[in-house]
C-alpha cells in the first residue's frame, strides 16, 4: 500500500511550548470524559488483556517507551509477523526521538510519519493489529493511535504461465489487491468502474473485491453475486476456489459456470461485456461471472489475429471439445464393435497393431489415458529441471516401452496422444480438466454399447450443457436458446467492427458496444 | 434421496450388460476376398482369402494371404462351416470381391448373393467378378507380382477391377449395385470377366447376364465399345486402337489409338403398331489421336478420311456387339426398362424372356477428331 507522509509540524518550538499545555488540558478532558464512567486500563492490563486475545502468540510485540521529558510512558504493539519492522523504526520511533523535546499526545499524529488514526474502542484493536498496524497506547489515556505500519510483498508482474497467448499484453494478475485493481482500471478508464470490497471468512477475514462496469452488468446478477458472497459462513476462505464453489450455480456439475483468468486483458474485455469480476486479495485469479460455455474458449489472441485467423483459432479450438471428449470413445467403439467403418485400407494396419494385446480396447486405453494424467501430474508437480526428465521418460521411454512390450497398441498411443494435445487446446485450464473427466465415463459407455454409448452419453451431456445456468443466466448460450447476432463471436470471430452487440448471456443493461467503426468507407467513397 | 439411489444403480446396470455383443478387431478374421463354386454333389463351396499379420512385426508388409475352403447347402452354411475351420470369429465385413466361379455363374447366381442383401454387416460395395474357371483358381493363385504372392489378395484383385474400371475395359458394379437390376426383368447387367493365367489374372472383358445366368462375353477391345454403347464408360482415360481397313502401310502404321475425350450416348426407343421394337443408338465420340504411325495427321483432308475410317469400323463393331448381346439374350441396354416405362402396352404384348432377340437395332458411332498431338 502506498504510504502518505504527514507533513511535520512547522511549528516552533516556543509556540508549541505556549500552546501545548492548554491543549494537553483540553485534549484530555474531552477525551477522558467519554469514557470517564469506567476506569482507564493501565499499560500492563493491556498488554495481558491483548496477548491473551492473541493467546500468548510470540510474535506479539510489546515496547515500553518513556521519554525523558514527558512522564507519561508509552507502550507499542505490533504483530512483527504482519508490520514492517523498519517502517515502525524510521516512521515512528525515529521521529519521535528527534522531537523528544516537545512531545505531546496531542500533537503525536502528526508527528509520526505513518498514516495514524486515533481509536477508541479496545475491541478492534485485535482487528488492526492483524491489518499490520502498530498500535501506540498512551499511559492514562483510554483512545489510541494506530500506525499503518503493514509489511507488503509483492512479486513481479510476469505472464501467467498457463495462459499464455502470442501476440498481446504479457502481463498477468500477482497475489496483491490493489495492483491487480490497478491493471484493471488502466485499461477502463472510466468511473463506471465499480469495485466493492468485502471480507468473507470468520477467522481468517481474506479481503476481496466486486467489480462491475456500473450501467453495463446487470444489477439484478450483481445483487445476486453480491448476496451469494454475503452468505458464505465459514472460518476460512483461503483460495477464491472457496468463494466459487459457494456460489456457483450447480456445484455437482462437471463443468465450471465461473471462468477463472490470471489476465488482466481478457477480465478486463469480459468487464466490459457486462460480466462480474470477482477477485480476491492474496490470488492472482480473477473469477468472471455468469460464464458462459463458449467464454472458456474465447482467447485474448483472437482479438490481436486478424479475423480470419482468429476464427480458424476459435474453430480448432471447438473442434478440440470434440476430440479430446470423444476421441478415444469412437475408437474403442470403432475397434470393439463397428470396424466395418474402418476404410481398407487402414483396416489391416489397426488389426496388425491390436493382434497381441492380451486385453480390451477399454481397459487398454483406460491404462494409457491413466499413464498421461499420471505424467501430467508429476510434471506439475516435479521440479522444473527434473520436469523434463519425467518428460521425456514419460513421453518417449513409456511411450515406445510400452508399445514393444505388446502392453498397447501404437493405434492407442496415437489416439491418447492426439486426445492428450488436443485437451489442452481449452484456454481455460478449468473447461479442459472438466473436458478430461467427461472422457472417462464416455469411454466406458464406448466399451459397454459401442456408438449407441457414444450417442447416448453426448446426449446426456448436451442436455446437461443446455440446462446448466451460471448466475440464472443460460450457460450454453447462443447455442441453447439460439442467439444467431451472438454467434458472431462463437463458433468464428467475425471482425471487431461487426461485433455491435454484446453477448446477450449477461443480460448487459447496455446492448449496444459498436456502432460503424467503419464509416470512414463510406466518407472517403463521397469524396 | 431414495430416487437419487434407485437411478444410480439403474445407471448401473447399463454398465451390466457387458460385452455380449462386443465383435473386438483383433478376435476376428477379416475375409478381403471370397470366392463361390459349387461342387459336383451341388453344394456350394466358399472359398475365402484371409489375410494374417505376422503378430509382434512392428513393419509393414508382413501379411501372409491364408485360403480357406468350406462347402454347405447355401452359402450361409458353407461360411459357417467356414467358421469351424478358423480360429476366431470370421467377418465379411471388410470383404472387396466376390468372384464366381463360370460354372456357379451359369446356375442362379442370385442364390449366392442372397445372403449379402440380408446381413446388415455385410460389404455391399465389394466388387463382383466372374471366373473363367473355378473362383477357387483365382482365390488360391499364387501370383507373379512379388508382394501379392504374400500379401492381401483381396487388395490386389480389387485393385485390378478398379484399373479395368478406369479404362472403361469393365462396367462399375458392386454387389449393392446390380440388386436392382437383377430383379428388372427389363434390364440386365455385366460383369468384370477375370482370365487366370499362369501367374497372372488377365481382366480380359465383360461377362454378360440374362437375368440370374451368366450368358457369355465379350472380350478384348470391343469391352470399351460395349460400355461406351451401354454409357457405363468411366470418365478417367478411355483409349483403344482399331486397325484402319484403308490406311496405306502395314504393321503398326494401319492402326489408329484413339483416347476419347467426351462420348455422347443417345438411345432411343420406338415402337410400331404391330408391338415391333425397334431401337436407335447415337454415339458421339470426341477423341484425340493418341498413336497413328501412319504420316498423314495434320491436314484437314486426311483427318477427315480418319474420322469416316473411324466411323465405318466402329459402327461395324457396335453392329456384331449387339448382335453378340441378342444372342445371349442380355439387355444390358435397358430396352425392356423403356418399354415397361413408356411403351407399357406394348410390353404387355410381347414375350417377355425373348424381346430383346427381336429388337431392330440400328446403331451409328460417329467419330470427331478433336486433338492430334502436341506437336503442329
Amino acid at each position: 500500500m502506498t504510504q502518505f507522509k504527514k507533513p511535520k509540524p512547522l511549528v516552533s518550538e516556543e509556540q508549541q511550548k505556549a500552546s501545548s499545555s492548554q491543549e494537553e488540558e483540553t485534549r484530555r478532558t474531552a477525551l477522558t470524559t467519554q469514557t470517564s464512567t469506567k476506569a482507564v486500563m493501565t499499560l500492563e492490563e493491556r498488554e495481558t488483556q491483548l496477548s491473551s486475545i492473541f493467546h500468548k502468540s510470540s510474535d506479539l510485540n510489546f515496547k515500553y517507551i518513556s521519554f525523558d521529558k514527558w512522564a507519561r510512558r508509552l507502550l507499542f504493539v505490533n504483530l512483527e509477523t504482519s508490520s514492517d519492522v523498519k517502517l515502525v523504526q524510521e516512521q515512528i520511533i525515529n521521529p519521535l526521538f528527534e522531537l523528544g523535546e516537545t512531545i505531546t499526545p496531542d500533537t503525536f499524529h502528526l508527528i509520526i510519519e505513518a498514516e495514524t488514526t486515533i481509536e477508541a474502542e479496545f475491541n478492534t484493536a485485535s482487528g488492526l493489529l492483524l491489518d499490520g498496524k502498530t498500535l501506540i497506547f498512551i499511559e492514562g489515556y483510554d483512545v489510541f493511535y494506530a500506525a499503518s505500519t503493514a509489511a507488503t510483498y509483492k512479486r513481479d508482474i510476469v505472464e501467467p504461465t498457463n495462459e499464455r497467448v502470442i501476440r498481446g499484453a504479457h502481463d498477468g494478475f500477482i497475489e496483491d489487491l490493489t495492483t491487480n485493481i490497478t491493471m484493471l482500471r488502466k485499461r477502463i478508464k472510466s468511473p463506471k468502474l465499480v469495485v466493492k470490497y468485502f471480507t468473507v471468512g470468520k477467522e481468517t477475514h481474506s479481503k476481496g473485491a466486486i467489480i462491475y462496469m456500473e450501467g453495463i452488468a446487470n444489477q439484478e446478477i450483481v445483487q445476486k453475486v453480491e448476496h451469494r458472497i454475503s452468505c458464505i459462513d465459514s472460518d476460512s476462505v483461503l483460495t477464491p476456489g472457496n468463494i466459487i464453489e459457494s456460489i456457483e450455480d450447480h456445484p455437482y456439475s462437471p463443468f465450471p459456470q465461473i471462468m477463472d483468468t490470471e489476465r488482466p486483458d481478457r477480465a478486463a474485455g469480459n468487464l466490459m461485456e457486462g460480466r462480474i469480476v470477482v477477485m480476491s486479495a492474496l490470488s492472482p485469479m480473477a473469477s468472471i461471472m455468469p460464464a458462459n460455455f463458449f467464454s472458456f474458449y474465447q482467447s485474448s489472441d483472437d482479438y490481436n489475429t486478424r479475423w480470419l485467423l482468429g476464427s480458424f483459432f476459435r474453430f480448432i479450438r471447438i473442434f478440440s471439445f470434440f476430440t479430446a471428449l470423444g476421441f478415444p470413445a469412437v475408437y474403442i467403439a470403432v475397434v470393439s464393435y463397428h470396424f466395418e467403418v474402418i476404410p481398407s485400407g487402414m483396416v489391416l494396419a489397426i488389426k496388425s497393431s491390436l493382434e497381441n494385446i492380451p486385453y480390451p480396447p477399454l481397459i487398454e486405453a483406460m491404462i494409457m489415458e491413466l499413464t498421461i494424467e499420471l505424467i501430467r501430474e508429476a510434471s506439475i508437480r516435479l521440479p522444473s529441471p527434473i520436469g523434463q526428465t519425467i518428460a521425456i521418460v514419460g513421453g518417449l521411454v513409456i511411450g515406445d516401452a510400452v508399445v514393444s512390450a505388446g502392453l498397447v497398441s501404437n493405434m492407442m498411443i496415437i489416439v491418447v496422444a492426439i486426445t492428450a494435445i488436443s485437451a489442452y487446446i481449452v484456454p481455460s485450464s478449468e473447461m479442459s480438466e472438466a473436458v478430461r473427466i467427461i472422457r472417462f465415463p464416455l469411454m466406458v459407455l464406448a466399451g459397454t454399447l459401442g456408438f449407441i454409448g457414444i450417442v447416448i452419453g453426448f446426449m446426456v451431456l448436451f442436455i446437461h450443457l443446455t440446462k446448466l445456468t451460471s448466475f440464472g443466466t443460460p450457460f450454453f448460450s447462443p447455442v441453447a436458446p439460439l442467439r444467431m447476432q451472438n454467434l458472431r463471436d462463437t463458433f468464428i470471430r467475425l471482425p471487431f467492427w461487426k461485433l455491435n452487440q454484446r453477448p446477450l448471456d449477461a443480460k448487459p443493461q447496455k446492448l449496444r458496444q459498436e456502432n460503424r467503426s467503419r464509416k470512414w468507407e463510406e466518407e472517403e467513397d463521397e469524396e | 434421496m431414495r430416487n437419487k439411489f434407485l437411478y444410480f444403480f439403474l445407471a448401473c446396470s447399463l454398465l451390466l450388460t457387458g460385452c455380449w455383443d462386443q465383435v473386438q478387431l483383433n478376435q476376428t478374421k477379416l475375409i478381403k476376398a471370397g470366392g463361390f463354386d459349387y461342387t459336383k454333389k451341388g453344394k456350394v463351396r466358399t472359398i475365402a482369402a484371409i489375410p494374417q499379420v505376422q503378430p509382434g512385426s512392428r513393419e509393414e508388409g508382413k501379411e501372409i494371404s491364408q485360403v480357406f475352403e468350406a462347402t454347405g447347402n447355401t452359402a450361409r452354411q458353407s461360411r459357417h462351416n467356414l467358421d469351424r475351420r478358423i480360429a476366431e470369429r470370421v467377418d465379411a465385413s471388410k470383404n472387396l470381391i466376390i468372384v464366381l466361379g463360370k460354372e456357379a455363374a451359369k446356375k442362379d447366381i442370385y442364390s449366392i448373393l442372397d445372403v449379402f442383401y440380408r446381413d446388415p454387416k455385410s460389404a455391399l460395395n465389394a466388387k463382383l467378378a466372374v471366373s473363367s474357371k473355378k473362383a477357387s483358381d483365382v482365390v488360391s493363385m499364387k501370383f507373379q507380382e512379388p508382394n501379392i504372392a504374400t500379401g492381401n489378395l483381396g487388395e490386389y484383385l480389387y485393385d485390378l477391377i478398379a484399373s479395368a474400371e478406369d479404362a472403361s475395359h469393365v462396367p462399375e458394379v458392386s454387389i449393392q449395385t446390380i440388386c436392382p437390376v437383377m430383379f428388372d426383368p427389363g434390364q440386365d447387367f455385366a460383369l468384370p470377366y477375370f482370365e487366370p493365367l499362369e501367374k497372372e489374372l488377365n481382366v480380359s472383358g465383360v461377362a454378360l447376364f440374362h437375368n440370374h445366368v451368366f450368358a457369355g462375353t465379350i472380350k478384348g477391345p470391343k469391352s470399351i465399345l460395349f460400355n461406351l454403347l451401354n454409357a457405363t464408360q468411366s470418365s478417367k482415360s478411355i483409349s483403344t486402337t482399331r486397325k484402319l481397313p484403308n490406311a496405306k502401310g502395314d504393321g503398326p502404321a494401319k492402326s489408329v489409338t484413339l483416347i476419347v475425350k467426351k462420348a455422347k450416348r443417345k438411345l432411343k426407343v420406338s415402337v410400331k403398331p404391330d408391338n415391333s421394337v425397334s431401337a436407335k443408338i447415337d454415339l458421339n465420340l470426341t477423341i484425340s489421336i493418341g498413336e497413328f504411325p501412319s504420316k498423314h495427321t495434320t491436314d484437314k483432308k486426311g483427318l477427315k478420311l480418319v474420322e469416316s475410317q473411324l466411323n465405318e469400323v466402329l459402327t461395324k463393331e457396335a453392329g456384331e456387339i449387339i448382335k453378340t448381346l441378342q444372342g445371349f439374350n442380355s439387355d444390358t441396354f435397358g430396352i425392356g426398362r423403356q418399354l415397361i416405362a413408356f411403351h407399357n402396352d406394348t410390353w404387355q404384348a410381347i414375350d417377355k424372356k425373348n424381346y430383346f432377340k427381336k429388337v431392330d437395332f440400328n446403331t451409328n458411332v460417329t467419330v470427331k477428331i478433336m486433338n492430334f498431338g502436341i506437336i503442329e
